[in-house]
This record gives structure tokens, sequence and C-alpha cells, in this order.
């Protein structure tokens, strides 16, 4: 251009005008490039000034870049986001501690099982809000990078088993689950076995004690057939023992029970024999029951439970005392009652009634010969009829048991034709 | 041998076990069923050595061992646990609830008879039957016997249990009260001066062979035995 205007307009204003153009594509150069600057401060890819020529070319690479850039960093935003939210989803609490075991993120789940504000705690040190010995000393053990876990107890009866699993570069992953359910079930089963040891070590004490004891000292006869005596009783408690251990297992671990047609009267006749039978005439026991009715389950099971509940009465009304079991059935279910005008439970007991082993009077207990699981047999049994135990009772004036079948379980009786 | 032992059992049947075979080895037997009534039985009369259960209906066996070794009383009588709490950590437990001795259910009467001896001689040896000589001087329970240089010594049953509960703690002085207690029994009230009395039948005896020596009084404090 600045050589048409030159030929046109003679050499000097051909080279004045080479001059200001001249002048003109270092100015907007620099302002270009001063507005590159300026967005590099802030690279929005919308912000990018255009330019010309090969401004252009170098803008739109810068521009590609930028937006792939921008696509990149909300791709991995999303991820992370999509990962938070897995980690918050878990049903586990999970805490991301640094190299300082300090809090660098936490699920909402691990913030409610250790007590963390997800947010303010942030860059804390966790052993400073959980504080508990065991679980700093375990933050502190050294080696190895995933140990075990250890179960922290925290807060009201509640057990959680926390583990550290290192990842990274000296980065930790605290993992918290609530455990108390199934703690509870090991304790239960741990003081099951201690009870049943406990249970048998007592009445083997005496056999295996006497045996020695008859056979190393000299007593008198009189002396030894007492103690013959004894061993045979704790032999036969052993023996119940068993048995009623075996029963509940049963009860336990066996297939839901038949549904088979139980005839009630002569059930509750058997019943309340064999009541009559522990009682020898002590107590008097009557049998109140309308045959219309009969039930579906298993005639065993039944009788097991119906056994259990006319015994304990027995057992626990004292001589002069009165037991009656009631039997009521309808289309709305049926129901069995044994009430008697025995010793009574005091309240505090009743809720642990059907724990094995749980005894309101140890030595009466042991003197009627009860082996401490029959409420429990009897309400696993019941349980397996969908039935429900009640139990009614006030210290000193007698307690009523009381099953309760739904409707399913109740049938009209089969008509026996009148003989 | 023959010590005051005190049991403390709720099952009958353990507790009958156990009282007839320590019967037969010649020691007298009292019976409890709870930490209430021993503590009372405690109260009538210190026992030589209690045997306590560990599960007994209200308080337990062990919070009972904790409290009397906590009383000035009862904190040096021996303690020997009987349960059926058989595991390492029950006792563990039961030993530093202060019982000398654990003993786990089910046992043998004749163990059981043995663990007490070995309770009694450490922690009560004067009554232990093992002989016992100091200087000359010989001493055998079982026999009720007293040589000195082999001479027989003639004592008097009360001269005899002081010379043995001197035999078996040597070197030791004790008040008039102290002795009282460890050979008349405790919550019996006697004169301090009988003490006197007997320490000086004691000497008397010893005399002829010259053990009187042995016999320490210290004005103001008490007597004790020196081992030369």
């Amino acid at each position: 251009m600045a050589l048409a205007v030159g030929l046109a307009a003679g050499a000097l204003w051909g080279w004045v005008f080479f001059g200001a153009a001249l002048v003109a594509v270092v100015l907007y150069n620099v302002r270009l490039l001063a507005l590159i600057i300026r967005w590099f401060a802030r690279p929005l890819p919308e912000d990018l000034p255009e330019g010309l020529g090969t401004w252009d070319e170098l803008l739109r690479a810068i521009h590609r870049h930028e937006r792939n850039a921008a696509r990149n960093t909300q791709a991995l935003s999303d991820a992370l986001v999509r990962f938070r939210r897995a980690a918050q989803a878990l049903p586990d609490g999970v805490v991301i501690l640094d190299a300082e075991n300090r809090i660098e993120w936490c699920n909402d789940t691990a913030a409610a099982h250790l007590g963390l504000d997800p947010r303010a705690d942030l860059g804390q040190p966790i052993a400073n809000l959980v504080r508990e010995p065991a679980f700093v000393e375990y933050l502190a053990a050294p080696e190895p990078s995933t140990p075990a876990p250890i179960l922290v107890p925290l807060g009201m009866d509640t057990v959680y088993a926390l583990q550290i699993i290192a990842y990274g570069e000296a980065q930790k992953l605290l993992l918290s689950r609530d455990v108390t359910q199934a703690e509870r079930v090991e304790t239960m089963r741990r003081d099951f076995v201690a009870n049943v040891s406990h249970e048998l070590r007592t009445p083997l004490t005496v056999l295996v004690g006497f045996l020695e004891t008859v056979r190393e000292l000299k007593l008198d006869p009189q002396r030894v057939r007492d103690y013959l005596g004894m061993m045979q009783d704790q032999a036969s408690r052993m023996h119940r023992i068993i048995e009623d251990l075996l029963t509940l297992s049963q009860l336990e671990s066996a297939p839901p029970p038949a549904a088979e047609r139980v005839r009630i009267m002569p059930l509750l006749e058997r019943v309340r024999a064999d009541a009559a039978a522990l009682s020898a005439g002590r107590h008097t026991i009557t049998l109140d029951a309308r045959p219309e009715f009969d039930l579906l389950g298993s005639e065993a099971e039944l009788a097991s439970a119906f056994g259990n509940l006319a015994t304990n009465a027995v057992r626990y009304t004292p001589a002069g005392g009165e037991v009656r079991m009631i039997w009521r059935a309808g289309a709305e279910g049926a129901s069995l009652s044994v009430e008697d005008t025995g010793v009574g439970i005091a309240p505090e007991h009743l809720p642990r009634l059907t724990e094995r082993f749980y005894r309101v009077d140890r030595s009466r207990s042991r003197e009627t010969g009860g082996t401490g699981l029959g409420l429990a047999i009897v309400k696993h049994a019941v349980a397996r009829h969908q039935a429900t135990l009640e139990v009614e009772s006030k210290p000193g004036a007698g307690s009523r048991f009381s099953v309760q079948f739904p409707p399913q379980r109740a049938v009209p009786a089969e008509r026996v034709s009148a003989s | 041998m023959s010590a005051t032992i005190l049991v403390v059992e709720d099952e009958p049947q353990v507790q009958e076990l156990v009282a007839v075979n320590l019967e037969h080895a010649g020691h007298r037997v009292l019976r409890a069923s709870s930490a209430e009534e021993a503590e009372a039985a405690i109260r009538a009369e210190l026992p030589d050595v209690l045997i306590l259960d560990w599960m007994l209906p209200g308080e337990s066996g062990v919070a009972l061992a904790r409290r009397l070794r906590a009383a000035e009383r009862t904190q040096s009588l021996p303690i020997l646990m009987l349960t059926a709490r058989a595991m390492e950590q029950d006792k563990i437990s039961g030993l530093e609830a202060g019982a000398d001795d654990y003993l786990t259910k089910p046992f043998s009467p004749k163990e059981l008879a043995a663990r007490i001896k070995a309770v009694l001689r450490r922690r009560a040896p004067e009554l232990a039957d093992d002989v016992v000589e100091i200087a000359g001087l010989r001493l055998d329970p079982a026999g009720k016997r007293v040589t000195a240089d082999g001479k027989v010594v003639e004592l008097g049953p009360t001269e005899f249990r002081l010379l043995h509960f001197f035999m078996t703690h040597p070197e030791r002085i004790y008040s008039r009260t102290q002795l009282l207690d460890r050979i008349w029994g405790d919550h019996v009230f006697i004169e301090e001066r009988t003490v006197d009395v007997h320490i000086r039948r004691l000497r008397k005896e010893l005399e002829p062979t010259g053990h009187d020596r042995l016999i320490d009084t210290v004005r103001g404090s008490g007597y004790g035995l020196r081992k030369a």
C-alpha cells in the first residue's frame, strides 16, 4: 500500500505513509498484547480479545486450548463431586486424613459417628476431636499401614469399628462402622456360653466332689446315702439342662413347624396331668377349655410351651395355691392362659424373664429343679406359631402367662361322632 | 493343724461338700450363704481362712473380698476363691480383688485341703502343723511336743500356743493386745496382764536349758522371740 501511495504521490509521501502505517501496526500489536496479558489474569474463554491476521490464528489457538482446559476442569470437578457424593452415600463413615492426621474431608456418616462438624472441623487434627484413648493409640501406632480395625465405644452404648487405610503419599482413609448390634449379638453369645459352662459346672462340682469324698473319707452309711442322693439330684439336673438346651437349639434352627392339626383337648389334658404329677397334690389345678377349636402347628412344640408354663406355675406357687389353665378360641384367634396364686414377679424382672438362665430367685429355682431355660423355650416355640407371650404379675398375688394365637392358627375342631 | 474356716457358698450341696471335707481334715467350719451372712459371721468371730464363692445372691464374692481387704480387721484374712468362673480374666480379677488363691469348680476336695494348708502356711504359719526349730528348741504342732536340746519340755496349752506363735514369727515384737488377738482370739476380752502371767510361766519352763533368754521383753512395747 505504501508502495502504491509512493508511486502515486511521490517517494516522500510514500515514506510518510509507510511510517504511519508501521506506527499503527506497532500500536495495534502493543495494545492487543496488553489485552492478552490482561486476559491471562482472568482467562475466561469468552473474554478472549479478537485480533487480525496472524493474531487471529494465535488467538483462535489459545481460545481452543482454553476451551479444552475449561472442559477438562469442569469434567474433573464433576468427577470430584460425583466421588464425594459416592463417598457421602457409603453406609460407612469415611474421613480423609493428611500426613499429620488432620481432617481433609469427611462424609456425614463419619461426622455423625465421630461427632465431627463436616465443615468447621476441616484441617483439625482428628486426635483432638476423637479423644478415646484406644483410638489415639491406634492412630499413633507406626505400622502396619493398614492395621486391623479396632472397636471403640463412643457415646451412649454404641460401638464403632474404626480402621485406618493408608493410601497415596502419606494420606490415610479412616473408615468407621457402627457395630453395636453385631457386638450385642456377640456379647449375648459369649454370655450364653459362659452361662452354660457355669450352669453345668455347679452340678458337676457336687458329683465329682462327693465321688472323691465318698471314696476317700470314712463316713457313716447314712451320710454316704445322703451324698449319693445329692449326686443323683445333680446328675438329673445336668440331664434336664442338656435336654432343654437341645430343645432350644432345635427351636432356633429347625424349619418352621408344619401346620398340622393339633387336637387341643387331649394336649391340654396331658399338660394338666403332668403339672398335677409335679404338684403331688399340693395345689388345685383346673382346666377350663371349650373344645370347639383346635390349633394348627407342631404338637411337640406346643406341648413343650404349654407344659413349661404349667410346671412353672406349680413351681412358683406355695402349697395350697391354685393353678388355672384357660383355653379360649374363636374365629378371632385363640389363647391359652395359665394363672396362679403364687409368689408373683416384681416388675423389674418382667422384661428379662425369657432370657436364658435368667432367674428371679436362684435358690427357689434350684429347689424346684428349674433349668432356667423354660420360658426361653416357651418364647421360641410360641414365636414359631406367630403367637405372642404376655405376662402379668404382682408380687405376692400371683402371675398370669397368656399365649395369643392369630386367627389363621385356630381351626374349628373336627366333629367327633357322638358315641 | 486346726483352723476355723468360714465357707461362703450359696449352693447348699457345694457348701456341704466343702464342709465335710474340711471337718475331716480337722478344721472347724462355719457356713454362710451370702456376703451379708458372711459379714455377720466375721463380725462375730474372725475366722482363720475364708472360702469364698464368686457368684452369690446380692453382693458378689469379689466385691466382698475387696471390702474385707480394705477393712483393718480383715485385711490380712486369708481368702481362697472357689468359683465356677474359670476364664483366665476371671482368675486375674479374683486375685486382684485380694484373694490369696483361686480354685475353680469342679475341684478335688483333697486339692482344696492342700491349698488351704498352703495359704495358712503363708499367712498364719502358727496354724500349720510344720515342725519348727530355733536354736535347739524344737516344737512339733502335730505331736504337741516341745523339746529343748533333746529334753522334753512340759508346757500348758496356752504356753504351747504362745511359743508356737513366737517361733513362727521370730525377730518381731508383739504388743499384749496383738498377742491376745492372735493367740486367745480376737473379740476375747481378757486383761492384758494375763499375757504377762503366761510369758512368765513359759520362761520358767525354758529356764533349765537356758532357752528363756530367747524370749525378749521390750518394756512398754511387748514381747518377741530372738533366733539366737
